[in-house]
Formats: structure tokens, C-alpha cells, sequence
């Protein structure tokens, strides 16, 4: 079963408990202004240049089929209008500012990469975590992921918008010990100007999910000037209030990388902030979700 | 365990020792310049007339210890320091004098001394009389007209002079506590008064109380001048503590300040960089898991003393348990640098397949930053010498032509290694031979070393049970990444030739900039879990061990290396020409028993599963795995205990962590008067960062950043 992953990364500890892999999938079908990972909203493969990384070698000029490269004056740009995607510029790029973000991978080889970490996660209580992008827009390849998963003993998790056919996300209940579900904005309204999506079959999903039995976490991006406000606060503590099955609530404070990210794909940032959020912020608003639900409440 | 807080009078001798006790003078480490130089040449001079020349040195040993002034700082409750105050002008002059005649009339110390544990077992036993009294029924038996006896009685003469100048201390220091008492007040008076009873009957006679026990371990070690492990003091230390305890003498409390006062006196005794310490936990030598209310004590003293030494260690099993290894991590996560995390299984199965016993196996230490040695048996030779091994690779490099296979090329570096080893081990060789006739080392050490007394010889001359020699391997991993690079440079790529790279190394890499970056960016690189890069450091590891296997020591033992730095990876590094790893002249090897740095970007799962790969702990001479960890991990201390459990599990031998922050580090850099107490986790051992050479410390900054 083949699928497009864009980066595995070793050694993840704020996606899940413990000591984990994290497997990020390529393609989402929302368009969060703040995405903090812009590669992954296109399902398809894509050019990435770090111009901090480049060198100016100028081997990508000549590699490039296409004389999409530039390099005038020691800035180095990208005509994208003629870019095949055959990543020729890639293979030299001596400061390794070159990417092809997006790979098609066996499930079998992913699992099997993922797995040589397997005493780690042993000893913490780590696994294989899915993320992207969003796992469900693959959802045959994320089910077979966690099959296989769930096949070598692995504990598994998932990071998820909830944006997705219900019956894609019945079919993995079995093979997911934890669902990491995003939680962006509690107005409707706000949710579909902000992710392009609308709310209500999220909220649904996330309700059939807690009646399931299944192991939620909550996961709240709070982004001053977006969605950081008392109403949305008391709206994330409501809801997991309500529901049963919701263990945890994380905070994950805006932070500007997604900025730099979308830079390197050729992709405008809609949010202007480049600031870290200060730490006295994030800490009053830990202070105040805490006040309003009885679930426990972290900052990711 | 809850473990007791620390006292006031803790916190007291930690600031003075920290303010008075020298880190180094002259830049080397404190007593080989002191005043126990001067007091040995003139004891060499006084006792001319020795009957032997061994039994002169006995002498000048015995005129050290004898003329020492005791020095006894306020509020220690544990005393023996070497005098340390400043040299008076006359002084001075009078060591310019000193020092030409210990470096030119005396002989020569060669090879190396000390680093070891002895048994303070035997000593809490018996005492220094009862030593004697041993030493004298051995002597008893032998016939003075025979010539393998009547060597045999020399050293036996020889140990008792010395032993007799230890009393002679011990006399000294309790008359000077006395005499200090008279113009003391209370509470001062009763301890210092408590301190000359302690030393009335300690370390002469046997131990009976855990103040007792640690005022004569203490007392036996300092006046020896050199490096030595305190091995398993929470075995040889539990029956007085138990003693004390249940006869409510002692209360935890006082217990714990003891142990601090204990550890704090690798302030006064060591200097930086000297790496000296102990480990805990582990087995007893007939099997029996350790871990008691001393285990506890001992890792707690590193919040106490917070310092670069003691190097303490915390011995894996089994059934290390959660909780003690939860409070490991909790303290490293806090940014104490020690303890570091050991792998007993792997350690004792490695010694037991070079031929030690299994109770001899159980009692390994390390005996400064990672070596291994057998406590109470050790005649090994530990760092001897340091191999530059990246320099190995460099001369094999030189010397082939581009008509060489990849594999032709590694074994023309196997070869090297071949030829350098048995050149190192011939000079470490004919050192042993040196050390046997005319090494200076104080008997009292072979005193506390089987089988010595047993044999009638001192540990220079094979005394000791074990006896390798245990030299270390600088640069493996350089080694391995020049290869790995090499490889998919010249082969697989066919991007240049081997001389083409040769040329680059020359003009290290200034013409060719775009292709160290490919190198660094582009190459897969050892430590990220690469499988052709995992075996081929596993091929050169094998190169390192096969090299020293057929060799033997003066003394008929093995060699067995180790492949950690020390400071060595700064130091050779500064020699060494740029390298095809990357690396340009002249700046630092790897650290420690790791990857090059920064070359580990896959995190610190993948870096320690390529390092378990080469099998470390074949390397008894001693690994040094250093993690960097953010402090803003979730869940810190517990992500340090599942890395180091599993990096145990795995195969790993020795775990430091270390939690960075680069811009603490710049910051005392800049600003060292600010950032005193800051510790950093080096290549086996720890130390102040602003003490460090600034080399040393760019380093340390590069590898944080990373």
C-alpha cells in the first residue's frame, strides 16, 4: 500500500506520550491561516529552498532542466511557473537548501523504519504517532499503518482535524490507542473563515469518537489576534467537559516556523506575527482553561 | 528513599573549598607541584644511605607524610588535605631548585600511576596495624639468604616504612584538631575534639562507625597524592552505617552530612580534570543486587556538593529500580552532570571474556572518567597511551594510490593500526619494565591491591591479579565518517578520485568550500541509524580491537582499549590535518565515544542504537556516550531514565547526559564571573565550564548549537 509521507521524525515527544515516531502524511483538506506545517497541505510532491541553507554553488543552474534557477547578485531565486518537480536541482544541492517535500512510501518499509525504535518505546510508553497534513485525507494508507502497527505490538496515535468521513475514522478506532484532535476554533462562523472548513461535522465526529470509548486528547492551537478569546477558552472547556473520554487538553501556543516554511514552498503566510508567544502568555492561558474544565490541562 | 536535606555546614565548605582550594597551578594538577615534591626530594636526599634504592623511596614517601602540615578548614568534620597555601617567596626559589633535581635526578615517573580502586574493604578491616601486622607474618616466613625471598622482604620492609609515615600523619592531624580545640568555643571545640578521638583510633586501628569508616578511607586515599576510585562505598560503607543506625548513634541526617563531607573533599584533593569518583548500585561481589539507604545517599550528595567531581556513577541491573533511577533523572534534569548511567550486565560479560573471575567481574570501577577496573586487583594501565587514530587513517590515505579498493584502503588503515599498536605497547612496554625497577609510586597502594602482600611484590612488578593494559582510541568515529564519506565520494559517486581528495585535504578544503558543504549536507552520515554507515563504524571498531589482541604487556597480560577523549579530542585535534569527514586542520576529533558532532541529526534514539551497534562495552579501556537533551523536553527526567534503560538494554556501556543551553554557555563565555557554579558534561567526566580552555569550550558551544 503505497502513500505520500513527507518527513519521519525520530525522537518525538510532544506528539503523544512517551518516546515516539512521528509519521507525517502529505495533504490536508483544510487551509488553517496559522498552519505551522504549509509543505504538507498539497498532497502532491513539492520544491523546498531554504535560502538560509544555499551556498551559492550554482549547481542547481546547471542541473535544472528547466532554467527555473537563478542566482544574480547572491540571491538565488525560483521561477516555479516551469518546474517539473524531476528534482535534478536536488540531487547536488551542496548546502542541501533543495527539497523534494513528499515521497510515495510502502507501508510495510514505513512500519518497518519506524520500528527500529520499538526498545524505546517500550521503555516510555512511545509508539507511532500519524500525523501530516492530515492522515485521514489517506485514510486506507493511515488505517494500514496502524494495522501493521498494532501487527509488531507498536503503540500508535494519531494527530487529527476530525475533518473526514466518519466511517475512515471507525475503521482505525481498533488500531489507535490515542486520537490527538484538533480543536481550532469553537465558533462556527470563525472555524470556516480560518480552515476553510465548517465545524459541525468535526464536532460530530468527535462526538460518535467519545462515544466509541476511544482515548482523546484535545489539542488547541491558540493564536493571538485569532482565536484567543474567553468565549473560544470556555468553548474547549465545555466541550471536554461534555464528553467522556477526553483525558487531556494541550495547549500548543502560536510560533512563527510555519512563516519561513511556507517561504521555502513559494507559498504567502497569512498571519503576520513572527513572534514566539511570550512565555507569561501562554502560561495565563493554561491559568485560565484549567479554571474552567475539570480535565487536565498542559501546555504541548 | 526520602533523602535528607542538605545542612548549612555543607553549604559552607562547599563556597570555601570552592573559594580557597586551587584548580590548578601552572596549569598542571595541584599536587604535582605542591609542597609533597619538595618534602619527596628532600626525604630522597635525607635517606642516602637506604639500604636500596626501592627502600629510599619508601623513605622519601615516609618524610612526606611525616612533615606535611596538617591542614583542618572550618567546620570539616572529615580532615586530610595537602597544604596548599601559596608559596612564600623562599618557598619558590626553593622549589625552582626542587624541581630540577625531581625531573633530572630522580627517576622519571613513566607510564600510568594510580587510577585505580583499592581495597578499603581491608583497610576498614584491619586498620594500617593490622595491615602491618600482615605484612609482618608474611615477612616472618621467608629466608633472607635466598634471593627471591629477600626481594620479596624488601618490598614488605618497604610497605611497612611507608605505613609507619602514615601513622605518623595520622598523630599529627589528631594533635592539630587538639591543639586548635584549646582556643575554639563551643560547638566547634567538641568537633574538632571529635576529630582527634576519630583519628586516635582511625585509620591505625579498624573502623567501627560510619564517621570511623570515612574519615579512614579518606585519610589513606589523600595522602597518596594521586587519582583513585572510591569504588562501591555504599557496600564496603553499609555495615557502619547499619551499625550506626541501629544503634541510634548516627541519624540519617548526620549520615548524609558525612557522605557530603566525603564528596566535597574531591574539591580539595583533586583537581579539575581529574575525573576521579565512584559508582553505585550494581552487584556484590557474590551476586546480590545493591541498592540501599548509601545508594541513595551517595547519588543525593550530587545535589549537595554540586560540583564537577566526584564522578559519580549509577550502576544498571536488572532491578535497578524505577524510583531510584526516576530520582537519577530528576537530578539530571535539573542540570547536575552527574550521575552517569552504566551497563553492568554488558561490562561484567565483557570482563569475564578477557578472564576475570565473576566476583572479580561484579567489583569493576570506573576508575576516573569510564575505565574499567577490578577493585582491590587492579595492575591496570589505564589511557596507555592516547591513539590518534584519525592520523592512522590520514598516513594510509597518503600512502595509497588511486588504483586502491575501498576495501583495500581499510585494510591498509588496519595495518597502520597494526604497526602503531605494537609501537605504543613497546613503549608502554619497556615503561612497565621502568616502573618495575624505578617507579616511584607509594607501596601503600600495592598494600591495598591483591595479590601484593600475597606475592611479596609490589603492583609495579605484578603484584596485582590483573594487569592489562588499557590504551585509548582517539577519533574512531572521525575515523568512520572519513571512511563513509570516502566511500560515497570516490566510489559510489566516482565524484573525484582519491587523489583529488587528497589534494583538497591539503589545502584543507579552502578552494573547495561547496564540497565540504556537499560532504556535510549530503553524505549520510554515521550516528543517524544508517546501515552502511552503522557496519562500517562497526568494521572499524573491530580494526581498533584486533589491532591490540595478539599483544601482550611486560607483565603477560592483554590490551584491551577504550574509545573515549577525555580533553584529548581537543588537544590532538589541534595537530591533526583536515580530515575527509569534513573536518578542517587543526580543530577538534569527536567527543567522547560519539559521532562527529553535529553529524547526529536524527535525534538521540537513532544516534545511541549506531553507537550500540560498533558493541561499546568490548571497549574496557572505556566508552564516554554523551546525550544533549533540551530542558524543554516534556516529561524530562523520565524521557533520561527510558534512554538510558534502553541504551542499556540494547548494548550500550556508559550514558552521560547532558542538558544544553547554548546560550547559557555564550553568555558565560562572555561573563565567566556570573556563571561560576555552571557545569558541562565533556568527553568522560565533568567539569566547571568556565574553568575550560577556550578551545575546548567553542567546542562545547558548536556541539550545543547542534
Amino acid at each position: 500500500m503505497i502513500g505520500t509521507v513527507f518527513n519521519i521524525q525520530r525522537f518525538s515527544v510532544n506528539d503523544g506520550p512517551g518516546i515516539r515516531t512521528t509519521v507525517f502524511l502529505k495533504g490536508c483538506p483544510l487551509d488553517c491561516i496559522w498552519c505551522h506545517n504549509p509543505e504538507s497541505k498539497s498532497p502532491s510532491p513539492e520544491l523546498s529552498f531554504d535560502a538560509k541553507s544555499c551556498v551559492e554553488c550554482g549547481t542547481c543552474l546547471d542541473n535544472c532542466p528547466s532554467g527555473c534557477h537563478r542566482l544574480k547578485g547572491g540571491i538565488h531565486t525560483i521561477d516555479r511557473r516551469f518546474c517539473r518537480l524531476c528534482g535534478s536541482c536536488t540531487r547536488d544541492c551542496a548546502g542541501g537548501a533543495l527539497e523534494i517535500i513528499g515521497k510515495e512510501c510502502e507501508a510495510a518499509d514505513v512500519i518497518e523504519d519506524v520500528f527500529r525504535d520499538a526498545p524505546f518505546f517500550k521503555n516510555s510508553g512511545g509508539g507511532m504517532t500519524i500525523s501530516g497534513g492530515e492522515p485521514l485525507f489517506q485514510p486506507e494508507f493511515t488505517l494500514e499503518l496502524l494495522r501493521l502497527a498494532k501487527a509488531k505490538e507498536m503503540n500508535t496515535a494519531i494527530e487529527t482535524s476530525g475533518f473526514a468521513g466518519w466511517k475512515c475514522i471507525e475503521a482505525i478506532i481498533p488500531y489507535t490507542d490515542c486520537f490527538l484532535f484538533d480543536i481550532k476554533e469553537t465558533d462556527g462562523c470563525k472555524h470556516l473563515q480560518f480552515t476553510g472548513a465548517p465545524l459541525a461535522p468535526i464536532l460530530e465526529n468527535l462526538r460518535h469518537l467519545d462515544d466509541s470509548g476511544a482515548s482523546i486528547i484535545l489539542r488547541c492551537p491558540l493564536i493571538p489576534d485569532y482565536n484567543v478569546r474567553a468565549e473560544h477558552f470556555i468553548g474547549i472547556a465545555e466541550l471536554a467537559d461534555t464528553l467522556k473520554n477526553v483525558k487531556q487538553i494541550e495547549l500548543e501556543p502560536y510560533h512563527p516556523l510555519g512563516a519561513s516554511k511556507a517561504c521555502n514552498i513559494g507559498k504567502m503566510y497569512a498571519v503576520a506575527n513572527d513572534k514566539f508567544t511570550d512565555k507569561s502568555f501562554s502560561e495565563a492561558w493554561l491559568k485560565d482553561i484549567r479554571k474552567r474544565s475539570t480535565v487536565p490541562v498542559r501546555l504541548a | 528513599m526520602k533523602c535528607p536535606e542538605m545542612t548549612p555546614r555543607i553549604a559552607f565548605l562547599r563556597k570555601y573549598y570552592k573559594e580557597n582550594a586551587p584548580v590548578s597551578v601552572f596549569g598542571y594538577p595541584p599536587w604535582k607541584v605542591q609542597r609533597s615534591e619538595t618534602l619527596y626530594v628532600k626525604g630522597w636526599i635525607e635517606a642516602k644511605d637506604a639500604m636500596t634504592t626501592r627502600l629510599r623511596r619508601a623513605e622519601a614517601e615516609r618524610y612526606v607524610q611525616a612533615h606535611q602540615l596538617p591542614v583542618i578548614d572550618p567546620q570539616e568534620l572529615l580532615v586530610g588535605q595537602p597544604d596548599y597555601h601559596p608559596f612564600t617567596p623562599e618557598e619558590e626559589a626553593e622549589y625552582a631548585e626542587i624541581e630540577k633535581l625531581y625531573n633530572n635526578v630522580i627517576p622519571r615517573k613513566r607510564g600510568r600511576a594510580d587510577h585505580m580502586g583499592l581495597d578499603y574493604e581491608k583497610l576498614l578491616r584491619l586498620g594500617v596495624c593490622g595491615l602491618i601486622e600482615e605484612i609482618n607474618a608474611y615477612d616472618e616466613k621467608l629466608d633472607l639468604c635466598n634471593g627471591e625471598d629477600l626481594e620479596k622482604h624488601e618490598f614488605y620492609e618497604g610497605c611497612r616504612i611507608e605505613l609507619d609515615g602514615l601513622l605518623t600523619l595520622e598523630r599529627h592531624y589528631a594533635e592539630e584538631a587538639r591543639k586548635m580545640a584549646e582556643s575554639e568555643n563551643e560547638p566547634r571545640k567538641a568537633e574538632l575534639l571529635k576529630i582527634a578521638d576519630v583519628l586516635d583510633r582511625v585509620p591505625a586501628g579498624p573502623a567501627e562507625t560510619l564517621y570511623e569508616a570515612l574519615q579512614s578511607v579518606h585519610f589513606y586515599t589523600f595522602s597518596l597524592y594521586g587519582i583513585y576510585s572510591a569504588g562501591r562505598p555504599d557496600q564496603y560503607l553499609y555495615p557502619y552505617y547499619r551499625h550506626d543506625i541501629d544503634g541510634g548513634i548516627i541519624t540519617d541526617v548526620e549520615a548524609q552530612e558525612l557522605i557530603d563531607c566525603f564528596c566535597l573533599h574531591y574539591m580539595t584533593n583533586m583537581c579539575s580534570w581529574a575525573a576521579a569518583g565512584f559508582e553505585v548500585g550494581g552487584h556484590t561481589r557474590d551476586g546480590a543486587c545493591v541498592e540501599n539507604e548509601l545508594t541513595w545517599m551517595f547519588l543525593n550528595s550530587i545535589r549537595h556538593t554540586h560540583s564537577a567531581d566526584p564522578s559519580v556513577g549509577l550502576i544498571i541491573t536488572e532491578n535497578t529500580s524505577e524510583e531510584i533511577l526516576q530520582f537519577a533523572g530528576e537530578m539530571l534534569a535539573e542540570g547536575y552532570t552527574h550521575p552517569a548511567f552504566w551497563n553492568d550486565k554488558g561490562i561484567v560479560d565483557s570482563m569475564m571474556r578477557h578472564g576475570y573471575k565473576i566476583e572479580d567481574a561484579r567489583w569493576w570501577t570506573h576508575s576516573t572518567c569510564v575505565e574499567i577496573t577490578p577493585i582491590a586487583k587492579s595492575g591496570v594501565s589505564i589511557t596507555s597511551p592516547y591513539v590518534n587514530t584519525l592520523k592512522v587513517l590520514l598516513a594510509a590515505i597518503e600512502q595509497a594510490d588511486d588504483s586502491i579498493t575501498f576495501d583495500g584502503l581499510v585494510e591498509a588503515y588496519a595495518e597502520g593500526m597494526r604497526r602503531q599498536m605494537q609501537k605504543d605497547i613497546y613503549q608502554e612496554n619497556m615503561w612497565q619494565l621502568e616502573r618495575h625497577r624505578n617507579g616511584n609510586d607509594p607501596y601503600r597502594c600495592s598494600v591495598l591491591t591483591d595479590d601484593c602482600l600475597k606475592r611479596g611484590k609490589s603492583n609495579e612488578s605484578g603484584g596485582a591479579v590483573y594487569n592489562f593494559i588499557e590504551p585509548n582510541m582517539l577519533g574512531l568515529m572521525n575515523v568512520t565518517e572519513s571512511l563513509n564519506v570516502i566511500y560515497h565520494l570516490v566510489y559510489k559517486e566516482k565524484r573525484l578520485t582519491l587523489s583529488d581528495f587528497k589534494r583538497i585535504l591539503a589545502e584543507n578544503y579552502e578552494n573547495d568550500e561547496t564540497l565540504r558543504q556537499y560532504i556535510l549536507h549530503k553524505i549520510p552520515h554515521f550516528g543517524n541509524n544508517d546501515a552502511f554507515s552503522d557496519a562500517l563504524a562497526k568494521r572499524v571498531a573491530d580494526i581498533a580491537l584486533a589491532s591490540c589482541a595478539p599483544l601482550r604487556t611486560f607483565r603477560g597480560a592483554e590490551v584491551i582499549p577504550g574509545a573515549f577523549s577525555y580533553r584529548e579530542h581537543a588537544i590532538q585535534g589541534r595537530t591533526t590535518p583536515a580530515s575527509p569527514d569534513g573536518r578542517k586542520a587543526f580543530t577538534p576529533l569527536t567527543s567522547g565515544s560519539d559521532p562527529v558532532q553535529g553529524y547526529d541529526t536524527s535525534g538521540p534514539t537513532a544516534s545511541l542504537l549506531s553507537t550500540v551497534g560498533w558493541q561499546p562495552t568490548r571497549f574496557l579501556g572505556g566508552t564516554a556516550v554523551n546525550l544533549k537533551l533540551s530542558k524543554s523536553t516534556p516529561d524530562l527526567p523520565s524521557v533520561i531514565v527510558a534512554l538510558a534503560k534502553t541504551y542499556v538494554q540494547t548494548g550500550g556501556s556508559e550514558l552521560q547526559i547532558n542538558i544544553a543551553d547554548a546560550d547559557m554557555l555564550k553568555e558565560a563565555q562572555k561573563n565567566p564571573d556570573a556563571y561560576g557554579d555552571l557545569l558541562v558534561r565533556i568527553g568522560g567526566y565533568s567539569d566547571f565550564f568556565v574553568r575550560i580552555d577556550k578551545d575546548l569550550q567553542d567546542e562545547i558551544i558548536r556541539r550545543s548549537l547542534m
